[in-house]
Protein backbone atom coordinates (compact mmCIF):
# COMPACT_ATOMS: atom_id res chain seq x y z
CA UNK A 1 0.00 0.00 0.00
CA UNK A 2 1.24 3.27 -0.73
CA UNK A 3 1.95 6.10 1.94
CA UNK A 4 2.53 9.75 1.65
CA UNK A 5 0.77 12.81 0.24
CA UNK A 6 -1.19 12.64 -2.55
CA UNK A 7 -0.24 14.92 -5.81
CA UNK A 8 -3.23 17.60 -6.58
CA UNK A 9 -3.50 17.73 -10.31
CA UNK A 10 -4.88 20.12 -12.42
CA UNK A 11 -6.80 17.42 -13.59
CA UNK A 12 -8.40 15.96 -10.78
CA UNK A 13 -9.43 19.58 -10.10
CA UNK A 14 -10.99 20.04 -12.84
CA UNK A 15 -13.00 16.94 -12.25
CA UNK A 16 -14.18 18.25 -8.99
CA UNK A 17 -15.39 21.63 -9.43
CA UNK A 18 -17.00 20.31 -12.77
CA UNK A 19 -18.90 17.92 -10.88
CA UNK A 20 -19.80 20.43 -8.29
CA UNK A 21 -20.74 22.69 -11.07
CA UNK A 22 -22.85 20.35 -12.56
CA UNK A 23 -24.67 19.16 -9.59
CA UNK A 24 -25.47 22.66 -8.82
CA UNK A 25 -26.47 23.80 -12.38
CA UNK A 26 -28.91 20.46 -12.14
CA UNK A 27 -30.29 21.38 -8.64
CA UNK A 28 -31.04 24.93 -9.65
CA UNK A 29 -32.95 24.52 -12.73
CA UNK A 30 -33.86 20.96 -13.24
CA UNK A 31 -37.86 21.16 -11.83
CA UNK A 32 -38.35 19.58 -8.87
CA UNK A 33 -42.22 18.89 -8.89
CA UNK A 34 -42.07 17.47 -12.43
CA UNK A 35 -45.21 14.88 -12.37
CA UNK A 36 -46.17 15.59 -8.76
CA UNK A 37 -49.98 16.34 -8.45
CA UNK A 38 -49.97 19.58 -5.91
CA UNK A 39 -53.24 21.39 -7.57
CA UNK A 40 -56.66 20.11 -6.00
CA UNK A 41 -59.19 18.61 -8.41
CA UNK A 42 -61.76 21.21 -8.82
CA UNK A 43 -65.14 20.07 -9.60
CA UNK A 44 -67.31 22.74 -11.14
CA UNK A 45 -71.39 23.67 -10.69
CA UNK A 46 -74.12 25.19 -10.63
CA UNK A 47 -76.60 26.29 -7.24
CA UNK A 48 -79.02 23.51 -7.43
CA UNK A 49 -76.10 20.64 -8.95
CA UNK A 50 -75.33 17.75 -6.76
CA UNK A 51 -71.47 17.73 -6.93
CA UNK A 52 -69.81 14.25 -6.07
CA UNK A 53 -66.52 15.15 -4.10
CA UNK A 54 -65.86 11.21 -4.04
CA UNK A 55 -65.45 11.94 -0.19
CA UNK A 56 -69.29 13.30 0.33
CA UNK A 57 -71.71 14.62 -2.24
CA UNK A 58 -72.54 18.41 -1.93
CA UNK A 59 -75.56 20.43 -3.38
CA UNK A 60 -75.48 24.38 -2.98
CA UNK A 61 -79.32 24.54 -2.67
CA UNK A 62 -80.12 28.65 -2.08
CA UNK A 63 -77.87 31.63 -2.12
CA UNK A 64 -79.31 35.22 -0.30
CA UNK A 65 -78.24 38.14 0.99
CA UNK A 66 -78.43 39.97 4.01
CA UNK A 67 -77.81 43.22 6.01
CA UNK A 68 -78.02 41.37 9.03
CA UNK A 69 -78.43 37.63 10.13
CA UNK A 70 -80.08 36.57 13.23
CA UNK A 71 -80.25 33.89 15.73
CA UNK A 72 -81.41 33.00 19.08
CA UNK A 73 -78.92 34.51 20.79
CA UNK A 74 -77.17 36.60 18.36
CA UNK A 75 -77.67 39.82 16.07
CA UNK A 76 -74.65 40.48 13.34
CA UNK A 77 -74.30 43.19 11.08
CA UNK A 78 -72.23 42.99 7.44
CA UNK A 79 -69.85 45.45 7.10
CA UNK A 80 -71.00 44.92 3.47
CA UNK A 81 -73.49 42.64 2.93
CA UNK A 82 -73.84 38.70 4.04
CA UNK A 83 -74.10 36.75 1.04
CA UNK A 84 -75.85 33.32 2.73
CA UNK A 85 -74.82 30.06 1.24
CA UNK A 86 -77.04 27.27 1.88
CA UNK A 87 -75.49 23.85 1.31
CA UNK A 88 -76.44 20.04 2.03
CA UNK A 89 -73.68 17.53 2.93
CA UNK A 90 -73.83 13.84 2.50
CA UNK A 91 -70.21 11.98 3.76
CA UNK A 92 -69.64 9.14 1.36
CA UNK A 93 -67.46 6.70 3.39
CA UNK A 94 -66.98 8.08 7.01
CA UNK A 95 -67.83 10.52 9.62
CA UNK A 96 -66.10 13.44 7.66
CA UNK A 97 -65.00 17.27 8.56
CA UNK A 98 -65.89 19.83 6.38
CA UNK A 99 -63.24 23.35 6.78
CA UNK A 100 -63.11 24.49 3.36
CA UNK A 101 -65.47 27.04 2.66
CA UNK A 102 -64.62 30.75 0.75
CA UNK A 103 -65.87 32.66 -2.04
CA UNK A 104 -63.69 34.19 -4.19
CA UNK A 105 -64.85 37.08 -6.89
CA UNK A 106 -63.75 37.70 -10.53
CA UNK A 107 -60.65 39.52 -9.01
CA UNK A 108 -59.61 36.99 -7.22
CA UNK A 109 -59.94 38.10 -4.19
CA UNK A 110 -60.78 35.30 -1.10
CA UNK A 111 -63.51 35.56 1.50
CA UNK A 112 -63.78 33.78 4.49
CA UNK A 113 -66.40 32.84 6.45
CA UNK A 114 -68.05 34.16 9.58
CA UNK A 115 -69.04 32.10 12.61
CA UNK A 116 -71.47 34.70 14.23
CA UNK A 117 -74.61 34.03 14.64
CA UNK A 118 -74.68 30.35 13.77
CA UNK A 119 -73.29 30.71 10.39
CA UNK A 120 -71.24 27.96 9.93
CA UNK A 121 -67.78 28.08 8.85
CA UNK A 122 -67.22 24.35 8.54
CA UNK A 123 -69.19 21.18 9.18
CA UNK A 124 -69.10 17.46 10.68
CA UNK A 125 -70.98 15.09 8.82
CA UNK A 126 -71.42 11.24 9.35
CA UNK A 127 -72.25 9.01 6.31
CA UNK A 128 -75.94 7.97 5.26
CA UNK A 129 -77.84 11.10 5.90
CA UNK A 130 -77.74 14.86 4.13
CA UNK A 131 -76.10 18.02 6.65
CA UNK A 132 -77.55 21.20 5.94
CA UNK A 133 -75.21 23.97 6.46
CA UNK A 134 -75.09 27.63 6.10
CA UNK A 135 -72.29 30.20 5.27
CA UNK A 136 -72.60 33.41 5.32
CA UNK A 137 -70.15 35.17 3.69
CA UNK A 138 -69.46 39.29 4.12
CA UNK A 139 -68.80 40.77 0.81
CA UNK A 140 -68.39 44.31 -0.52
CA UNK A 141 -70.59 45.47 -3.44
CA UNK A 142 -68.42 45.09 -6.09
CA UNK A 143 -67.62 41.73 -5.41
CA UNK A 144 -71.38 40.07 -5.98
CA UNK A 145 -71.47 39.63 -9.66
CA UNK A 146 -69.57 36.77 -10.55
CA UNK A 147 -68.63 35.54 -7.11
CA UNK A 148 -68.08 31.82 -6.81
CA UNK A 149 -68.15 29.58 -3.75
CA UNK A 150 -65.92 26.55 -3.16
CA UNK A 151 -66.40 24.50 -0.52
CA UNK A 152 -64.19 21.08 0.33
CA UNK A 153 -62.73 18.23 2.82
CA UNK A 154 -59.67 20.92 3.31
CA UNK A 155 -59.41 24.16 4.62
CA UNK A 156 -58.35 26.79 2.29
CA UNK A 157 -55.68 28.55 4.81
CA UNK A 158 -51.93 29.06 3.89
CA UNK A 159 -52.94 28.97 -0.29
CA UNK A 160 -55.20 26.04 0.12
CA UNK A 161 -52.53 23.62 1.25
CA UNK A 162 -55.13 21.42 3.00
CA UNK A 163 -56.63 21.05 -0.18
CA UNK A 164 -54.09 19.55 -2.16
CA UNK A 165 -54.60 16.67 -4.22
CA UNK A 166 -57.93 16.50 -3.08
CA UNK A 167 -61.35 16.94 -4.93
CA UNK A 168 -62.82 21.04 -4.07
CA UNK A 169 -66.17 21.88 -5.48
CA UNK A 170 -65.84 25.23 -6.90
CA UNK A 171 -69.59 26.47 -7.51
CA UNK A 172 -70.82 29.16 -9.89
CA UNK A 173 -73.49 31.64 -7.25
CA UNK A 174 -74.98 33.06 -10.95
CA UNK A 175 -75.11 36.67 -10.09
CA UNK A 176 -74.95 38.80 -12.96
CA UNK A 177 -74.01 42.75 -12.23
CA UNK A 178 -77.81 43.75 -12.56
CA UNK A 179 -78.95 41.39 -10.38
CA UNK A 180 -75.09 42.64 -7.74
CA UNK A 181 -77.06 45.72 -7.84
CA UNK A 182 -80.05 44.25 -6.82
CA UNK A 183 -78.69 42.34 -4.30
CA UNK A 184 -76.93 44.79 -2.71
CA UNK A 185 -79.94 47.13 -2.21
CA UNK A 186 -81.54 44.77 -0.65
CA UNK A 187 -82.25 45.29 3.15
CA UNK A 188 -83.18 42.02 3.85
CA UNK A 189 -82.24 40.16 7.43
CA UNK A 190 -81.93 36.24 7.65
CA UNK A 191 -82.34 33.99 10.76
CA UNK A 192 -80.21 30.87 10.45
CA UNK A 193 -80.97 28.20 11.29
CA UNK A 194 -78.30 25.27 13.03
CA UNK A 195 -76.96 22.88 11.05
CA UNK A 196 -78.96 19.88 10.70
CA UNK A 197 -80.72 17.85 8.83
CA UNK A 198 -82.49 19.23 5.50
CA UNK A 199 -85.97 21.29 6.13
CA UNK A 200 -88.08 22.92 3.54
CA UNK A 201 -85.24 26.05 3.68
CA UNK A 202 -83.85 28.55 6.12
CA UNK A 203 -86.08 31.28 6.89
CA UNK A 204 -85.65 35.08 5.45
CA UNK A 205 -87.06 37.78 7.18
CA UNK B 1 8.11 1.83 55.24
CA UNK B 2 6.20 3.02 52.98
CA UNK B 3 3.97 5.40 55.18
CA UNK B 4 7.32 6.96 56.58
CA UNK B 5 8.73 7.81 52.94
CA UNK B 6 5.65 9.61 52.27
CA UNK B 7 5.88 11.49 55.09
CA UNK B 8 9.46 11.92 54.66
CA UNK B 9 8.33 13.75 51.02
CA UNK B 10 5.77 15.67 52.57
CA UNK B 11 8.30 16.71 54.98
CA UNK B 12 11.10 17.71 52.06
CA UNK B 13 8.21 19.62 49.99
CA UNK B 14 8.18 21.80 52.98
CA UNK B 15 11.37 22.54 53.00
CA UNK B 16 11.60 23.48 49.75
CA UNK B 17 8.57 26.47 50.24
CA UNK B 18 11.64 28.77 49.40
CA UNK B 19 11.67 27.64 46.10
CA UNK B 20 7.97 28.88 45.54
CA UNK B 21 8.40 32.33 44.45
CA UNK B 22 10.56 30.87 41.39
CA UNK B 23 7.61 28.46 40.50
CA UNK B 24 5.22 31.65 40.38
CA UNK B 25 7.74 33.76 38.42
CA UNK B 26 7.46 31.07 35.97
CA UNK B 27 3.66 30.69 36.16
CA UNK B 28 3.86 34.71 35.46
CA UNK B 29 5.63 34.56 32.16
CA UNK B 30 3.64 31.37 31.12
CA UNK B 31 0.57 33.70 31.59
CA UNK B 32 2.17 36.96 29.41
CA UNK B 33 3.58 34.65 26.92
CA UNK B 34 -0.19 34.29 25.20
CA UNK B 35 -0.74 38.18 24.20
CA UNK B 36 3.22 38.42 23.15
CA UNK B 37 2.65 34.87 21.43
CA UNK B 38 -0.31 37.04 19.30
CA UNK B 39 1.29 40.07 18.80
CA UNK B 40 4.25 38.96 17.47
CA UNK B 41 2.59 36.29 15.17
CA UNK B 42 -0.13 39.59 14.08
CA UNK B 43 3.09 41.66 13.87
CA UNK B 44 4.22 39.11 10.70
CA UNK B 45 0.86 38.95 9.42
CA UNK B 46 0.96 43.01 8.82
CA UNK B 47 4.53 42.66 7.95
CA UNK B 48 4.31 39.82 5.47
CA UNK B 49 0.87 41.52 4.42
CA UNK B 50 2.32 44.82 4.42
CA UNK B 51 5.90 45.14 3.24
CA UNK B 52 5.53 45.06 0.00
CA UNK B 53 2.66 47.68 -0.35
CA UNK B 54 2.27 51.16 -2.22
CA UNK B 55 1.30 53.90 0.98
CA UNK B 56 -1.94 53.91 -1.41
CA UNK B 57 -2.19 50.19 -1.15
CA UNK B 58 -1.45 49.98 2.76
CA UNK B 59 -4.48 52.89 3.17
CA UNK B 60 -6.96 51.01 1.57
CA UNK B 61 -6.19 47.54 3.00
CA UNK B 62 -6.58 49.74 6.61
CA UNK B 63 -9.88 51.22 5.77
CA UNK B 64 -10.96 47.45 4.27
CA UNK B 65 -9.62 46.15 7.97
CA UNK B 66 -11.80 48.82 9.34
CA UNK B 67 -14.62 48.32 7.78
CA UNK B 68 -14.16 43.98 8.33
CA UNK B 69 -13.87 44.91 12.35
CA UNK B 70 -17.10 47.25 12.58
CA UNK B 71 -19.12 44.86 10.66
CA UNK B 72 -19.85 42.55 13.88
CA UNK B 73 -21.20 45.57 15.62
CA UNK B 74 -23.81 46.23 13.52
CA UNK B 75 -22.40 48.85 11.62
CA UNK B 76 -24.33 48.00 8.28
CA UNK B 77 -27.91 46.94 10.59
CA UNK B 78 -31.08 48.98 8.77
CA UNK B 79 -30.99 52.10 11.14
CA UNK B 80 -34.06 52.24 13.13
CA UNK B 81 -36.79 54.13 10.95
CA UNK B 82 -38.49 56.97 13.29
CA UNK B 83 -42.26 56.55 13.57
CA UNK B 84 -44.50 58.48 11.88
CA UNK B 85 -46.78 60.60 13.91
CA UNK B 86 -50.34 59.42 13.93
CA UNK B 87 -53.43 61.51 14.14
CA UNK B 88 -56.88 60.97 14.79
CA UNK B 89 -58.92 61.19 11.20
CA UNK B 90 -55.65 60.28 9.19
CA UNK B 91 -55.86 57.32 7.20
CA UNK B 92 -52.31 55.10 7.78
CA UNK B 93 -50.92 51.87 6.35
CA UNK B 94 -50.48 49.07 8.60
CA UNK B 95 -49.55 45.83 6.75
CA UNK B 96 -52.71 44.36 4.50
CA UNK B 97 -54.81 47.49 6.94
CA UNK B 98 -55.81 50.69 5.63
CA UNK B 99 -56.35 52.10 9.28
CA UNK B 100 -58.10 55.85 10.40
CA UNK B 101 -58.24 56.56 14.36
CA UNK B 102 -61.35 57.74 15.10
CA UNK B 103 -61.39 58.44 19.00
CA UNK B 104 -60.73 57.09 22.46
CA UNK B 105 -63.81 56.58 25.30
CA UNK B 106 -64.16 55.21 28.34
CA UNK B 107 -67.11 52.63 29.45
CA UNK B 108 -67.92 51.03 32.40
CA UNK B 109 -68.57 48.17 30.06
CA UNK B 110 -68.92 47.45 26.23
CA UNK B 111 -71.14 44.30 25.50
CA UNK B 112 -70.12 41.18 27.13
CA UNK B 113 -66.80 42.63 28.74
CA UNK B 114 -67.30 44.00 32.30
CA UNK B 115 -63.68 45.23 33.95
CA UNK B 116 -63.01 44.23 37.79
CA UNK B 117 -64.07 46.62 40.43
CA UNK B 118 -61.77 49.98 40.70
CA UNK B 119 -61.59 49.60 37.01
CA UNK B 120 -63.00 50.58 33.62
CA UNK B 121 -62.66 49.91 29.77
CA UNK B 122 -60.46 52.47 27.53
CA UNK B 123 -61.78 52.03 24.03
CA UNK B 124 -59.44 52.81 20.92
CA UNK B 125 -61.96 53.32 17.86
CA UNK B 126 -60.97 52.76 14.69
CA UNK B 127 -61.79 52.06 11.35
CA UNK B 128 -60.05 49.38 9.30
CA UNK B 129 -60.72 48.14 5.90
CA UNK B 130 -58.06 44.76 4.50
CA UNK B 131 -56.67 46.30 1.56
CA UNK B 132 -55.71 42.88 0.69
CA UNK B 133 -56.41 39.89 -1.80
CA UNK B 134 -57.42 37.03 1.36
CA UNK B 135 -59.22 37.52 4.66
CA UNK B 136 -57.16 38.34 7.28
CA UNK B 137 -57.42 37.28 10.74
CA UNK B 138 -58.52 40.50 13.45
CA UNK B 139 -56.13 39.10 15.71
CA UNK B 140 -53.61 40.54 13.46
CA UNK B 141 -54.70 43.49 13.58
CA UNK B 142 -55.24 43.32 16.89
CA UNK B 143 -51.32 42.55 17.11
CA UNK B 144 -50.26 45.79 15.74
CA UNK B 145 -51.71 47.87 17.92
CA UNK B 146 -50.23 47.81 21.38
CA UNK B 147 -51.78 48.73 24.39
CA UNK B 148 -50.96 52.28 25.58
CA UNK B 149 -48.04 52.43 28.23
CA UNK B 150 -48.16 54.17 31.48
CA UNK B 151 -51.49 55.05 31.32
CA UNK B 152 -53.11 52.56 33.66
CA UNK B 153 -53.37 49.37 31.43
CA UNK B 154 -54.37 46.39 33.62
CA UNK B 155 -51.17 44.34 33.66
CA UNK B 156 -51.44 40.56 31.81
CA UNK B 157 -52.17 37.86 34.54
CA UNK B 158 -48.95 35.54 34.73
CA UNK B 159 -49.38 32.00 33.49
CA UNK B 160 -50.39 29.79 35.69
CA UNK B 161 -47.63 28.64 37.56
CA UNK B 162 -45.46 31.11 36.62
CA UNK B 163 -42.37 31.51 39.08
CA UNK B 164 -41.90 35.32 40.02
CA UNK B 165 -38.34 35.09 38.92
CA UNK B 166 -39.65 34.49 35.71
CA UNK B 167 -41.80 37.47 35.01
CA UNK B 168 -40.24 40.50 33.08
CA UNK B 169 -39.09 43.45 34.88
CA UNK B 170 -41.99 45.51 33.48
CA UNK B 171 -45.35 43.81 33.76
CA UNK B 172 -46.80 42.63 30.07
CA UNK B 173 -49.55 44.31 28.95
CA UNK B 174 -52.93 42.68 27.19
CA UNK B 175 -53.20 42.14 23.25
CA UNK B 176 -56.73 44.23 23.26
CA UNK B 177 -60.11 42.38 22.93
CA UNK B 178 -61.86 43.59 19.05
CA UNK B 179 -65.26 44.23 19.21
CA UNK B 180 -67.35 45.38 15.73
CA UNK B 181 -68.67 48.43 17.00
CA UNK B 182 -72.20 48.18 14.77
CA UNK B 183 -73.16 45.30 16.57
CA UNK B 184 -70.46 44.78 19.55
CA UNK B 185 -69.52 40.86 18.18
CA UNK B 186 -66.82 39.63 17.87
CA UNK B 187 -64.84 39.27 14.49
CA UNK B 188 -62.88 36.41 13.41
CA UNK B 189 -61.99 37.33 9.81
CA UNK B 190 -61.80 41.08 7.70
CA UNK B 191 -62.37 40.53 4.99
CA UNK B 192 -60.87 42.34 1.35
CA UNK B 193 -62.72 45.45 0.70
CA UNK B 194 -64.98 45.51 3.77
CA UNK B 195 -64.45 48.66 6.10
CA UNK B 196 -65.71 48.02 9.73
CA UNK B 197 -65.56 49.99 12.46
CA UNK B 198 -63.70 48.45 15.81
CA UNK B 199 -63.28 48.75 18.92
CA UNK B 200 -59.91 47.66 20.26
CA UNK B 201 -60.53 47.55 24.51
CA UNK B 202 -58.28 47.39 27.09
CA UNK B 203 -58.85 47.35 31.10
CA UNK B 204 -57.43 50.42 32.63
CA UNK B 205 -57.57 51.40 36.52
CA UNK B 206 -60.11 54.32 37.86
CA UNK B 207 -56.95 55.77 38.95
CA UNK B 208 -55.93 57.03 35.96
CA UNK B 209 -56.93 60.74 35.06
CA UNK B 210 -55.28 62.05 32.08
CA UNK B 211 -57.30 63.08 28.75
CA UNK B 212 -55.18 61.31 26.18
CA UNK B 213 -54.05 58.08 26.17
CA UNK B 214 -50.50 57.54 23.61
CA UNK B 215 -51.18 55.24 20.53
CA UNK B 216 -48.56 52.88 19.08
CA UNK B 217 -49.38 50.79 15.84
CA UNK B 218 -46.63 48.27 15.13
CA UNK B 219 -45.54 48.01 10.96
CA UNK B 220 -46.41 44.23 10.26
CA UNK B 221 -44.08 42.65 8.13
CA UNK B 222 -45.11 39.28 5.83
CA UNK B 223 -43.59 36.49 6.44
CA UNK B 224 -43.09 34.11 3.82
CA UNK B 225 -40.44 31.58 4.77
CA UNK B 226 -40.15 31.35 8.18
CA UNK B 227 -36.86 29.61 9.51
CA UNK B 228 -37.33 29.89 13.63
CA UNK B 229 -40.60 28.07 12.99
CA UNK B 230 -43.33 26.07 11.30
CA UNK B 231 -45.74 29.20 10.38
CA UNK B 232 -44.68 30.03 7.13
CA UNK B 233 -46.62 32.88 5.35
CA UNK B 234 -48.07 35.18 7.94
CA UNK B 235 -47.50 38.85 9.12
CA UNK B 236 -44.84 39.30 11.87
CA UNK B 237 -45.66 42.86 13.99
CA UNK B 238 -42.45 44.52 13.65
CA UNK B 239 -41.42 48.10 14.93
CA UNK B 240 -43.33 51.26 15.89
CA UNK B 241 -44.22 52.68 12.17
CA UNK B 242 -46.64 55.22 14.09
CA UNK B 243 -47.01 56.71 17.12
CA UNK B 244 -49.34 59.56 18.56
CA UNK B 245 -51.66 60.76 21.17
CA UNK B 246 -55.11 60.28 21.01
CA UNK B 247 -57.69 62.46 23.10
CA UNK B 248 -59.94 60.25 25.57
CA UNK B 249 -63.83 61.29 25.14
CA UNK B 250 -65.08 60.76 29.46
CA UNK B 251 -68.46 59.38 29.30
CA UNK B 252 -70.78 62.10 30.17
CA UNK B 253 -72.71 62.23 34.08
CA UNK B 254 -75.18 58.74 33.78
CA UNK B 255 -73.90 57.67 30.89
CA UNK B 256 -71.28 55.08 32.44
Amino acid sequence: MRHGRRRITWKGTALVLGAVTAGCTLVAYVPQDVGVVETPFVVEGAVGETLDLTYAQLTVTDVRVADTVTNVSEAAAAGGTFLVVDATWRAAQGPTALLGAEVTDPEGRRFWPTDQAGCANSADVQPGYSWRVTYCFDLPRDALAGATVRLARGDQKEEHAGQRRDAVAVIDLGISPEQADTLWEAADSVTTEAPGYPTTGGSAG
Amino acid sequence: MAGRGRSRDRAGGARKVPDAPLRSGAMKHARTAGPDLAYRLGSRVVAAVADDMSTTQRVVAGVVAALVAVTPFGAWGEVEAQADPLTPGTAVEVGPFEVTVVRAVTADELSYLTPAPGNHLLALVVDVTNTGDVAEYTSTFGRAVPAPRNVGIIPQEPPAGAEAADQPDEPRLPSPSVLNVEDATSLTFLNPGVSYQLALIWEQSDRWSGTAVPVEMLELEWVEDDPQGLDDGHWFPNQVAFRGRVPVKQPEAGER
